[in-house]
């Protein structure tokens, strides 16, 4: 294979990467980008596809299309030999999970969900507060794309889960896409339920049975559900919306809902690394989430947090304050508001002046530390299960259902985001990730440099050697390591001290309880480092003890963070200056 | 190669404009294709299907759900009025009864031994659609709806509050003075932003079908869409912001117009949809074929950044302010915030030069 052309179908905008072979390896030949042409006037995706195709054409000189074809296979340098896709246009896949219990059946429902690329934009359970009219009602509102019905475990009881059926029915909700079809429902609950399930769903659903995906409480059973949420999308979603039939024609291999490729090529980086890893994608609308910890992989989509279209909602959820503390200059909370309402109605605007930049960059902070705590509440272990304790385990005070997201195992952060990738100065980038995800221990962190992992994730899915070829080389930017140890320090003086080994190594360097001082080593190049931590601070090896790691270096250098963790909740003014002189935000 | 994508708002004295009117779901079409409308006609009409009533008859009886065919008193497909008996329970030696009576008017859909519940649905809510501007009937959609296309003033604003209302447009100097238009329905437009000071009682705007303002301040929008706020919530006049939240004056050529169309009929709409598929706000006045001005109107085009274009800028230090486009330079250029960027160089109305990212500007389609 010589050359490969991939494509991600967004919201707003299509973008296209171009990957050739070149002595015997694959590499990023060029990326471009065109408007989505989904909406009116348009409506029709492949207008933006062609139009992609030909950004291509013009940036990297080769000839993509002749007469309205793509050209297959490659011939004289002319053309690919693979076209793949993702999508995520008209708002990506939204669905509904309806669930028995909401911190059981409704929750594994909406890991099941996310994990197969879904937005999950309402839940319903039986213990969810509301009365059957309210459901049917904010089921109608919400107008999924399908909806994923689960609960009772195989042999349990049936009446609960039927009776979520019949609110579904009630509900009669309608398609996003197709006036003239049904909705999609996926029925993944206790098996004996399924009959009348069905029985009272197909008047006005498409409903298909799959496996339980708690048959016993104990378990989690999702691949069987993730798949038929796969296949719905492309046969009931995909076909119905304006020039996917061509699309669908046009590619090797399906298309794959954006963030279900992004999780894929997350995965497969995680095992070829043997690494805990997390990516975060902060978008216009939604912040997604992706962690495999420990060889476990869960993905959250924060739904209303976001850069333009959700703005103002992370300055509901966030508070004026959280935004106003990562500003070095005043704001008053009226200017505040109108600033970020302008952002929200005109979303395509880009800060212009630094003031603005720093403002969007506060957001920023903001949404992704909201984001990351809705990851924690759903990264978890399953509730409601029993656990076999012996005598050892009787003064642990471990719960079911605790976050699997432990931050001083994290080996590598990956962001992606115009607010990330697109900053104007990498280390306001590394600022954003290191105070909002308040990383600890050691961690690596790196940023998508184009916004081409889901491109990589749907070519990992035929071919995870390449992707994971082109990843390593091009798609990751390493912005360097960040040390940063948990705890709070009372008195003066230093709390980090680290000496570097070995020839050119940089001098060693002692670090002050609220300092932050950065080490510049280049990409490419790593280092030894005895890196020793005062109690009680703690770098993983317990407090004060001492540490000796090999530390890579990135655009950003290391970053020996000294002000603890968890950070206050508030500080003064020019705190946050300090902060950003130190870190190189500000020019 | 493709083009790149700059946000456009319609400002026209005289356009033509087309209008899909669909109804929420198949249905039948009341007028032909070339038939004259006028905006309060009825061009589509259907019938909602009921909703589905669920009723917990075994719980309200104490009843096992398997017991439910023993205690029905009707049958799936029943026709029943609210207070009927649906089903009931005789407790020792038929002393103590148990009565489910139907909270709803309707036909039984269901009666379900597993769960016990009842479905009644409910009798259907009839839908029609109004023409909303005046004009003619360029196509039936099937049984969906129809495509009209009308002659007249057009301005889009940026973000809305509401649906669509009618009503005669007046200009308002002061929101003091409005208090005393009560005789009918308002389309108030305020040429500058509102400012705390300036609004009245909110009992005083309850009156009006839609208020267009050029901006207001995010605080003031919330306490004017909150429909606790109004005395009647399903009464909120429609809200239209010309430029955006903040204090701005509007642009001088859409007051123009406006003030042109005083103790007209205004046709006002403020759905907004600010992601793909964008969808803004709009005024529209409808002309008579018969005025002079009629003849000129030609469609409109979602425009394009050239020289010379009129453009809103969208971006502080001069946000709001109109300017034409000067030079579209093609050399990415290094702005304050440290990005390399497209820009534009524009002279604003008030005379000087500016370089805008070209992601900053909206052009003004007249």
């Amino acid at each position: 294979m010589k050359a490969i052309l991939a494509t991600d179908c967004g919201s707003t905008t299509t973008k296209a990467v171009l990957i050739l072979r070149t002595d015997n390896e694959y590499r990023l030949a060029g990326s471009a980008q065109s408007p989505t042409t989904v909406e009116a006037p348009y409506e029709d995706v492949m207008v933006g596809v062609f139009n992609a195709f030909a950004e291509a054409e013009a940036l990297t000189g080769r000839t993509l299309v002749e007469q309205d074809r793509l050209l297959r296979p490659c011939r004289d340098e002319r053309g690919v030999d693979l076209y793949v896709s993702t999508s995520s246009a008209g708002g990506g896949l939204q669905m509904v999970v309806a669930g028995v219990v909401g911190s059981m059946s409704a929750e594994s429902a909406a890991r099941a969900a996310l994990g197969a690329g879904a937005i999950v934009t309402g839940v319903l359970s039986v213990d969810d507060g509301r009365e059957d009219y309210q459901r049917a009602a904010v089921l109608r509102e919400w107008k999924p794309d399908m909806v994923l019905l689960a609960g009772g475990t195989d042999a349990g009881t049936i009446s609960h889960v039927v009776g979520m059926a019949e609110v579904i029915r009630s509900a009669d909700p309608k398609p996003r896409f197709g006036s003239n079809t049904k909705l999609p429902v996926i029925f993944a609950g206790n098996k004996d339920a399924s009959e009348e399930v069905q029985r009272i769903l197909s008047p006005v659903c498409e409903v298909q049975v799959v496996d339980n995906l708690r048959p016993v409480l104990e378990e989690e059973n999702l691949s069987p559900t993730r798949d038929a949420i796969h296949d719905f999308f492309l046969e009931h979603v995909m076909a119905q919306a304006p020039g996917y039939e061509n699309l669908m024609g046009l590619v090797d291999g399906d298309i794959m809902p954006t963030p279900a490729a992004v999780g894929f090529l997350v995965k497969a980086l995680a095992k070829r690394r043997s690494q805990n890893i997390m990516s975060v994608d902060i978008g216009g609308a939604t912040t997604d989430v992706f962690s495999v910890f420990q060889g476990i992989f869960n993905r959250s989509v924060s739904a209303n947090l976001g850069m333009s279209y959700s703005a103002a909602n992370v300055l509901e959820e966030a508070g004026h304050e959280k935004v106003l503390r990562w500003l070095p200059r005043s704001l008053s909370q009226g200017e505040l508001e109108d600033k970020i309402m302008n952002k929200m109605i005109r979303p395509t605007v880009i800060p212009q002046t630094l003031e603005d930049l720093l403002l969007e960059q506060s957001l920023a902070r903001e949404a992704l530390r909201l984001s990351l705590d809705q990851h924690r509440e759903l990264a978890v272990g399953l509730k409601g299960i029993q656990q076999n304790r012996t005598i050892g385990d009787t003064f642990l005070q471990s719960r079911t259902g605790a976050t699997l997201v432990d931050m001083m195992s994290l080996d590598l952060l990956i962001a992606s985001g115009g607010c990330l990738s697109h900053a104007p100065r990498r280390n306001q980038a590394m600022s954003m990730i290191l105070d909002s995800f308040q990383l600890e221990g050691i961690t690596q962190v790196a940023v998508d440099s184009v916004f081409m992992m889901p491109h990589l994730g749907v070519l990992a899915s035929l071919d995870r050697e390449i992707a994971l070829q082109v990843m390593e080389q091009d798609c990751l930017i390493p912005l360097g390591t960040v040390v940063s140890p948990r705890g709070r320090f009372r008195g003066n003086g230093w709390v980090l001290r680290v000496a570097f080994e070995g020839e050119g190594a940089p001098s060693p360097v002692e670090v002050c309880f609220g300092e932050i001082v950065l080490v510049p080593l280049a990409p490419g190049r790593s280092v030894r480092a005895e890196i020793r931590p005062r109690s009680p601070l703690d770098l993983g090896e317990g407090k004060g003890r001492p540490l000796r790691r090999v530390l890579t270096g990135g655009q950003v250098g290391l970053v020996l963070d000294g002000r603890g963790r968890p950070l206050p909740e508030t500080w003064p003014t020019d705190q946050t200056s300090q902060w950003f002189q130190s870190m190189g935000v500000l020019p | 190669m493709s083009r790149g994508y700059t946000p456009s708002l319609v400002v026209s004295s005289c356009t033509v404009l087309q209008k899909t009117r669909r109804l929420p779901l198949p249905g039948e079409i009341l007028v032909q294709e070339g038939q004259t409308v006028r905006a309060e006609d009825v061009v589509a009409k259907a019938q909602r299907p009921g909703r589905l009533s669920i009723v917990h008859a075994t719980s309200r009886l104490g009843l096992d759900p398997a017991d439910l065919d023993k205690a029905l008193r009707v049958r799936p497909g029943d026709m029943i009025q609210q207070g009927d008996l649906l089903a009931e329970v005789h407790g020792l030696w038929g002393l103590f009864r148990g009565h489910c009576l139907s909270p709803v008017s309707g036909q039984v859909e269901y009666a379900s031994n597993t769960t016990g519940h009842l479905g009644i649905r409910m009798a259907p809510v009839p839908v029609q659609i109004q023409a909303f501007i005046d004009g003619v009937v360029l196509q039936r959609l099937g049984n969906e709806g129809v495509v009209l296309q009308g002659h007249g003033a057009l301005i889009q604003g940026i973000y809305g509050w509401g649906g669509e209302r009618r009503g005669v447009l007046c200009m308002a100097d002061s929101l003091d003075s409005i208090a005393g238009l009560k005789d009918q329905e308002r389309v108030l437009f305020y040429p500058r932003s509102l400012t705390d000071a300036e609004i009245p009682e909110i009992q005083n705007l309850s009156h009006l079908a839609a208020i267009l303002v050029a901006g207001v301040p995010n605080s003031i929008l919330k306490r004017l869409c909150d429909p606790n706020q109004w005395p009647d919530p399903r009464q909120v006049p429609t809200l239209i912001l010309t430029d955006g939240f903040g204090q701005m004056e509007m642009d001088r050529r859409v007051v123009r117009i406006l003030e042109k169309l005083q103790g007209r009929v205004a046709s006002v709409d403020g759905t907004t949809r600010i992601r793909a598929g964008v969808v803004r706000p709009e005024i529209f006045v409808s002309l008579s074929p018969s005025e002079p001005s009629a003849s000129e109107a030609h469609s409109h085009v979602p425009g394009s950044l050239q020289v010379d274009s009129r453009v809103r800028v969208l971006t502080y230090p001069n946000f709001a302010a109109h300017a034409t486009v000067l030079q579209l330079p093609e050399e990415p250029c290094l702005i304050e915030s440290g990005s390399l960027v497209r820009v534009a160089h524009v002279r604003l109305d008030t005379g000087e030069v500016r370089t805008v990212p070209r992601a900053n500007l909206e052009v003004i389609v007249d």
